[in-house]
């Protein structure tokens, strides 16, 4: 079972320390878009995400439980402080047909960066009702053996921890479509990063 | 009341056979779990490829679901083993057809596709394939199941209460070795040993094919189900079920999604499986010729098919391995004609799985090569939003200035390389080096990604390839007047080093022969890629976490780079049905051949018939004709089948409203055969003919008669034609065929006789004699006319079992035929006849022929009078029947009758039931 525990202080300044840097590596072209207000947001939750098996049933279940300062948010998502939710049917992702989920899990920092960060509300709205949630630890990731780089390697890249989550936005007839965000349970607290296809090719000799 | 309405009229679809044969196949034994089994010709099996499947077979592969149980194993601690995971998905897989199929035979889910649907599913089914979304569609799937559930429930207490109500019904079956019961895709007549086979396997216990379900004790990792309709509507099957197929798919992609009877079976899994591709795991395919889909001569059709080659063994070139392929319509004419029903991919007497793993593996492998391609351009399309084809243009003019490619090597080589590339795709003059790219991505790129952003981006690339190409034609061709331009005498300035794999594999021999008079050894794969040392990288592809990476060395590499993408995307196209288009339950006619080669119109499964008929015709006018010459002389003269030499493409839109390539055949008409017959008499004290004929295998024969038992055929072949074994086929070179012989025996009599018939009515008969001798002669062509043999495993179980646990040699022509055992086949036919019209079984049949007293032995059609025996009365039932055994026709001239009062209630019966 991952087990993502974290407390999410307000981390003003290297919030936007960070986030300025990746910014600007990524958005050369437009640095200034970062400076909003969301980056300092630092939510106060729990997040796990395991196979069970219940009733006889094996099911991906997420559990998440919120402080104080998110009860709002969670009660409106959950119903409740914190709450259990099973996995939604992601279609064709325990297999190699989907090109979304062998790109999120053999190249996703190659093929995206992390540029903005989210805010609380946002991000669980994101993770209770929008999204395929993979972990390191997924059953859906057939394309890594026990001995390659798996999922983690890139969320240590893309948001500094192997420990964490992608979540993936999917269609009406739940078909993964992008990876949308990850979130990374660092020594610093969670560090949430909206994901952006954007890696450009630099001419250097033309 | 609408729902009622929809009840009875897809009621109307299929009403379950009330006969004794199925009320009998409604017993639980095995051999009444299959569909009877069709033998059938070359021809035949090309006539049924147009006729819905009856029998089908399901190839999964379970890879998935078996690292689905490694990865909770290892990753979450669950308990649980790949051959548990293994076994429940085979089952799963089984269950969910099981339960679409048998509520579709029953009527109880309507069609959904095609003619016979109803139109408000069209416009569902049409926006869910053109990737709209299918919400819609879905909730629609959800209310017929919802409504067949009930259907089902009422189905089955009533069959439970009135027995002989009698379901439609359906067998399932897991194929560990394929045997004698898929022995049509091996033989094209049952022998003697096919049928004791078939006995012990259906008769003996433990011996068949398990249930779908059952547990089984080898690996589930490759397997092989039979699913067999084994009582339906026939006629309206035969109308409708392509369609039925077509909804069969439909409902098996939703159902193993969203069903809950299917989430039972799933087990443990019941949340996990359904995020399985299915559409990746299984291929559905004909047991035998007839197909699943209508075959059309379209693109994605014939690249559907031509799976067929991943079939056979390893290492077997398939068509998949070429970088620009010439596509599944160019390799069906080049393969041409073939064996059909011999076993050609290799399931005689072979392990299903061991089969199923090779095909498989080859199809995984090539669709890994297809993706891996697909992927390749994708990426490289975001890499053209940077540097556009104009900047690419420029950059190499410059480039060339810069590095003086004329004193340059590496980097003129590499120019002539992109030049040479830049022309196959582009030149009109060079469109013999190359297939039909434009028509190809028109009608394929919409099938091959699941994305509308990674669509655009392959549109993009197939645009700036064409595009490049076009800019870089005027400075490839100022090269060619220059740099490229060597004398003899010269020292070479360039060489084809730094050709790509694919235009390599176009050029073939030209630039073999050419490499190996240059300077340089040829670099290795990644330094051909790499191109020239250009001192400085071109473009590199950044990221903010990670060091660059190099994308092209010099702006040659890009160029070669989307070309490449180009000709992959054209590639990926090209199969897109195959390995991509992951929507959709994929079908393939695997064991027919023949289905695309008359689709396309290449072969004509009537010719043959057709051809004897006209001339027999001919033969007979001639010998009216030549009546009256002082010596028999004859000339014929038949038209020749135009003969197909390729297949042009048209883009058009199918029933969906999807892009697709339609090909029509372009036809080389070929002379007419002609064929010079004269008999010349007793020319050195024995009578002697002689023949010529442009066209070869002209049967050689005087009279009908084995007058001519000396003689001699030459004709200007060098190399056999025909089909072989394995499905390949050789070409003849042979125009003409010359025959002469004598005779010199005593059955000579007849030529003798003929010679030396006046002429006239005497003449002619003899005439006429000859013509229906080759009339029969040609009907013995059990290659390309269309012969069929059934073989009922229910009636060779019962005669297995009746006899002592064997089958009487005697009885093999008769159980060929699709009937019971009986000593006389036309017996038989009568007895068939009854139990299908009356339900009841007969005990004994046998005829009396009209002209039995004369003892004369006799060919062609005999009349006769056939007597039954059945339990449920005491005398016999007659009905009059003419039977010719040589060319197995058999039919009824009267309705059963008999003088007994009880038969005659029993007959009363019978006519209620006609």
């Amino acid at each position: 079972m991952i087990k993502i525990s974290a407390h999410f202080v307000l981390t003003i300044a290297m919030g936007l320390v960070l986030s300025m840097a990746d910014a600007y590596a990524a958005k050369k072209k437009k640095p200034v878009v970062v400076l909003k207000p969301a980056i300092v947001v630092a939510p106060n939750f729990e997040f796990s995400q395991a196979v069970v098996e219940r009733d006889g049933l094996l099911q991906i279940m997420n559990t998440m439980t919120c402080d104080s300062s998110l009860r709002s948010v969670c009660q409106s998502q959950c119903r409740a402080p914190a709450c259990e939710w099973p996995e939604p049917l992601c279609r064709d992702c325990l297999g190699t047909g989907s090109e979304v989920m062998r790109e999120i899990f053999s190249r996703l920092s190659i093929e995206y960066h992390a540029t903005d960060s989210i805010d609380s509300d946002e991000l669980i709205r994101t993770l209770v009702a929008r999204t395929i949630k993979l972990t390191r630890k997924s059953p859906y990731d057939v394309y890594n053996s026990s001995t390659d780089p798996d999922l983690g390697s890139h969320l240590q890249l893309l948001c500094g921890s192997p420990d964490g989550l992608v979540g993936v936005m999917y269609d009406e007839d739940h078909r993964p479509t992008h990876a949308t965000l990850v979130a990374c349970n660092t020594p610093q607290g969670w560090r949430v990063r909206v994901l952006e296809r954007k890696i450009e090719p630099k001419l250097l000799n033309p | 009341m609408i729902c009622i309405r929809k009840i009875l009229a897809t009621l109307a679809f299929v009403f379950p056979n009330a006969s004794g044969a199925n009320s009998k196949a409604a017993e639980s034994d095995l051999a009444s779990q299959f569909r009877p089994i069709e033998f059938t010709s070359r021809a035949q099996c090309s006539i049924n490829s147009r006729s819905p499947a009856r029998s089908i077979l399901i190839i999964g592969d379970g890879q998935d679901a078996g690292r689905l149980a490694f990865n909770l194993k290892t990753k979450s601690n669950i308990n649980v083993t790949e051959t548990e995971a293994l076994g429940v998905y085979r089952k799963a897989v089984g269950s969910v057809f099981r339960l679409v199929v048998d509520r579709l035979i029953n009527g109880e889910l309507p069609l959904i596709s095609g003619e016979s649907a109803d139109p408000s599913w069209k416009p569902l089914l049409e926006g869910c394939e053109r990737q709209r979304g299918c919400g819609a569609l879905e909730a629609k799937l959800a209310e017929a199941w919802d409504e067949s559930k009930w259907q089902e429930a009422h189905r089955k207490a009533t069959a439970a209460r009135i027995p002989s109500k009698g379901e439609a019904l359906l067998g399932c079956h897991q194929i560990r070795q394929f045997t004698a019961l898929q022995g049509h895709l091996n033989t094209v007549r049952p022998r003697y040993s096919d049928l004791q086979e078939i006995a012990a396997l259906v008769a003996e216990p433990g011996q068949g094919p398990a249930a779908c379900d059952a547990n089984s004790i080898q690996s589930d990792r490759h397997f092989v189900l039979q699913l067999d309709l084994v009582s339906i509507a026939e006629t309206a099957f035969e109308k409708n079920g392509h369609d039925f197929w077509a909804s069969a798919k439909i409902y098996a992609a939703w159902a193993w999604r969203k069903a809950p009877e299917v989430k039972t079976a799933m087990g443990r899994f019941g949340t996990l499986f359904p995020s399985l591709a299915l559409e990746e795991e299984i291929l559905l395919v004909p047991n035998g010729c007839r197909s699943i889909s209508l075959p059309r001569c379209e693109l994605q059709r014939l690249s559907l098919d031509a799976l067929r080659e991943l079939a056979k063994p390893p290492g077997v070139a398939s068509g998949f391995e070429n970088h620009l392929p010439d596509g599944p319509q160019a390799d069906l004419i080049k393969r041409g004609a073939r064996g059909v029903n011999s076993g050609f991919l290799g399931t005689r007497s072979t392990e299903a799985e061991s089969w199923a793993k090779n095909f498989a593996s080859r199809f995984n492998e090539a669709r890994w090569a297809s993706r891996n391609k697909l992927e390749g351009a994708i990426r490289h399309a975001r890499v053209l939003e940077t540097v556009s084809s104009e900047t690419l243009a420029k950059d190499i003019e410059s480039d060339l200035t810069e590095f003086d490619a004329a004193r340059n090597l590496p980097l003129a080589s590499q120019m002539a390389a992109v030049c040479l590339e830049g022309r196959i795709l582009l030149d009109p003059k060079l469109k013999a080096l190359r297939p039909n790219i434009e028509s190809v991505l028109a009608a394929g790129t919409e099938l091959v990604s699941n994305l509308n952003d990674s669509r655009k981006g392959l549109q993009k690339i197939s645009r700036a390839a064409v595009d490049l190409a076009t800019r870089l034609q005027p400075l490839c061709d100022s090269l060619e007047k220059s740099i490229f331009q060597t004398r003899a005498s010269d020292k070479q300035s360039y060489n084809w080093n730094f050709l790509s794999d694919w235009a390599r594999e176009r050029m073939g021999q030209l630039i073999a022969t050419d490499e190996t008079s240059g300077e340089s050894t040829p670099p290795d794969a990644a330094a051909r890629h790499r191109g020239w040392e250009r001192p400085q990288v071109y473009l590199n592809l950044t990221s903010p976490t990670q060091t660059p990476i190099e994308l092209c060395r010099s702006p040659l590499a890009c160029a070669q780079l989307t070309f490449k993408s180009y000709v992959d995307i054209y590639y990926v196209s090209t199969w897109a049905a195959a390995l991509h288009n992951a929507r959709k339950i994929k079908d393939a006619n695997l064991f027919n051949p023949y289905a695309e080669l008359t689709a396309c119109q290449i072969y004509d499964p009537w010719h043959s018939t057709d051809r004897a008929n006209a001339d027999l015709t001919q033969r007979l006018i001639v010998s009216v004709l030549s009546a009256p010459l002082p010596i028999p002389m004859y000339f014929e003269s038949s038209k020749v089948r135009p003969k197909v030499i390729g297949l042009t493409g048209s883009t058009g839109r199918n029933s969906n409203g999807s892009s697709e390539l339609r090909f029509d055949a372009q036809f080389e008409n070929e002379e007419s055969k002609k064929t010079f017959f004269a008999d010349l008499g007793p020319l050195t004290g024995a009578p002697c003919a002689v023949q010529y004929s442009n066209e070869i295998d002209v049967p050689f024969q005087v009279y009908g008669v084995s007058g001519v038992t000396i003689n001699y055929c030459r004709d200007s072949r060098k190399v056999n034609s025909d089909a072989a074994e394995d499905g390949s086929t050789s070409k003849t070179t042979a125009k003409y065929s010359v025959c002469g012989g004598c005779t010199v025996n005593v059955s000579s009599g007849f030529s003798v006789a003929a010679s030396s018939a006046p002429p006239g009515p005497v003449r002619f008969a003899f005439g006429a004699m000859r013509a229906f001798s080759l009339y029969a002669q040609a009907t013995k062509d059990t290659v390309n006319r269309p012969l069929t043999y059934t073989v009922n495993p229910s009636y060779v179980a019962d005669t297995y079992r009746e006899n002592g646990k064997t089958i009487p040699p005697a009885c093999t022509d008769s159980l060929s035929q699709g009937y019971r055992c009986f000593a006389d086949t036309c017996a038989a036919f009568a007895a068939d006849d009854f139990e299908k019209r009356s339900g009841l079984r007969v005990l004994e049949s046998s005829v009396r022929y009209d002209d039995e007293e004369n003892g004369l032995p006799r060919s062609g059609p005999r009349n006769g009078l056939a007597g039954l025996r059945i339990d449920e009365c005491d005398s016999e039932i007659l009905m009059r029947v003419r039977c010719d055994h040589s060319s197995r026709r058999y039919e009824s001239i009267t309705d059963f009758s008999s003088f007994s009062r009880q038969c005659k209630a029993a007959l009363r019966d019978l006519k209620a039931a006609k």
